[in-house]
């Protein structure tokens, strides 16, 4: 029996993507207009030609409600336990069910910025791998935000997005999560170690329901004091 | 410190590669580490001031890094730069004029593709003075092991990105201490913690290429 009660996907060309210089920048590091040149040249050089390169596709899978409860410190879909730390529990409690969901931009980006890492123009591929991991961000946002319709229609709101990785979340339960999705979904794989392919690609769950909503992302419960994220906020940038 | 040293070490730090380049702007049109390592070379300085240039440029670059104070592209430029002067200190290190500090042997880990990190770490350490021996990606303990026997005196790194893929740094780490207990392992990653390294064993976590370069800079000391 299907535990899905909704299934919609999702594609969309990089022009569609609110991506501006500005947050690539950010991403590197640096502050407000403080790049040296030629990174801000070679960011809007890779803007121009990232969208031949970049093809953005997600699955938003909405699982059934009566399936779906919350414990303490996991999430269960029937017999499929999400053993996701109390902290996303927490944030999903109110929720009448979760969405799973995949995105990607594709392999382009990624072999170009490889190719150059590894070639004659590593500041150029650093500069392209940034843009594609901004950019698979940014379509996971932008499909989210399709979700919302959807919500709409049942006077539901979202929690944040939550990911394996993340928030004491194991990676490893990745493979749980692509239980429910045929294999090869949009063209994404993982692997043993739970790497999807391709690379610039991200897995996750939403919340939904009529009293959840977003919380402002909190790197406090986070474990990972070496993330350049943590490190930036900590700068107060 | 000599006049040549410090001339490298500025171009270096800069990211000034060569004349061609019109970065940094301020240095457009001059000479980059490319043309100032061979003239002097040409005018009879010493190989080894070169290679003094290019540890000091590396050495205070990856330390504005381990600060926030430069970012990923500010340290390949400096790279790119180091490079460029190296190239002419080949055929110095095949003569054994200069020397290098010794041989370290990096990759990522099994099941883990992350090579950003780890390529970074490999041009800090190979900027402060050592011979870099990069296995690449997803390398397991064996082909770790093979490279420690051809490379006897080497200390050996090792990056993991992914939660996952760090019990395969586990295990490479005891497999290298326990066929070569004297080799120097050190770990880092952005899931990687001190106390993780002390559990598996590891001689060194470093969250940044400068502390790797730092910990081989005091052990071969
Ligand atoms: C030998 O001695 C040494 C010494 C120092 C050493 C060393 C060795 N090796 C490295 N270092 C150190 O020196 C370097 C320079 O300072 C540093 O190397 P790094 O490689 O860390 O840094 C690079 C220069 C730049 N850093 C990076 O390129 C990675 C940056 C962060 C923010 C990141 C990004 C950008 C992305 N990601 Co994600 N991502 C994160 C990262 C968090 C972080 N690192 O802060 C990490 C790697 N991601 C994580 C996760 C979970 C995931 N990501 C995912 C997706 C993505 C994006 C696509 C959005 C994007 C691109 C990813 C990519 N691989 O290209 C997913 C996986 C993707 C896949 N293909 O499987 C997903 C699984 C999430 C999901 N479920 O979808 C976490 C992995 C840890 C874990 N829990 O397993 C993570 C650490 C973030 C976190 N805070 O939890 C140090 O670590």
């Amino acid at each position: 029996m299907s535990t899905i009660s909704f299934s919609q996907e999702f594609s969309a060309s990089f022009e569609e993507l609110p991506l501006g210089p500005d947050r690539i920048l950010a991403a590197m590091g640096y502050p407000d207009s403080a790049a040296p040149a030629p990174v801000p040249e070679l960011v809007q050089e890779a803007l121009c030609a990232a969208p031949k390169h970049c093809t953005c596709r997600g699955i938003f899978q909405v699982l059934q409600s009566s399936n779906v409860s919350v414990g303490k410190d996991f999430i269960r879909n029937g017999d499929l336990r999400f053993s996701t730390g109390k902290m996303i529990a927490a944030q999903i409690k109110k929720s009448e069910t979760i969405c799973v969901f995949l995105t990607t931009i594709g392999p382009g980006l990624e072999t170009i910025s490889r190719a150059l890492l590894h070639g004659d123009d590593p500041v150029k591929g650093y500069v392209i791998d940034t843009l594609a991991s901004e950019a698979t961000e940014a379509a996971v946002d932008l499909f989210a935000g399709h979700m919302l319709e959807y919500c709409a229609e049942n006077n539901w709101k979202m929690t944040n997005r939550f990911s394996p990785g993340y928030c004491g979340w194991s990676v490893a339960e990745q493979k749980n999560l692509f239980s429910l999705f045929p294999e090869n979904t949009c063209g994404i794989t993982l692997s043993e170690s739970c790497l999807m392919h391709p690379i610039k690609s991200v897995s996750g769950i939403i919340g939904l329901g009529k009293n959840v909503k977003k919380q402002p992302y909190p790197c406090e419960f986070c474990t990972m004091n070496n993330c350049i994220k943590r490190k930036l906020k900590e700068k107060g940038q | 410190m000599s006049e040549t040293t410090d001339r490298i070490a500025l171009l270096v730090k800069r990211g000034k590669i060569n004349k061609a380049s019109p970065f940094p702007p301020d240095l457009k049109e001059q000479d980059g580490a490319d043309e100032q390592t061979k003239a002097a070379l040409d005018s009879g300085a010493k190989p080894s001031e070169i290679l003094d240039g290019c540890m000091k440029g590396m050495q205070e670059i990856g330390t504005l890094f381990s600060q926030n104070k430069v970012f990923v592209p500010d340290l390949l430029m400096s790279a790119k730069a180091m490079s460029a002067a190296m190239a002419h200190l080949k055929p110095h290190f095949q003569s054994g004029e200069v020397k290098r500090k010794g041989t370290f042997i990096i990759g990522t880990v099994t099941g883990d593709l992350h090579d950003i990190g780890k390529n970074l770490v490999s041009m800090v350490v190979e900027g402060c003075g050592w011979e870099i021996v990069d296995l690449g990606v997803d390398v397991g303990a064996d082909t770790f092991l093979e490279a420690i026997e051809q490379h006897p005196d080497c200390a050996v790194g090792l990056s993991a990105l992914l939660t996952t893929t760090m019990p395969a740094m586990s295990q490479t780490v005891a497999a290298i201490k326990e066929k070569s207990p004297q080799t120097r392992v050190l770990i880092g990653g952005a899931p990687i913690t001190r106390e993780f390294a002390d559990k598996i064993g590891a001689d060194c976590y470093s969250p940044d290429p400068q502390g790797a370069a730092n910990y081989l800079s005091t052990a071969a000391a």
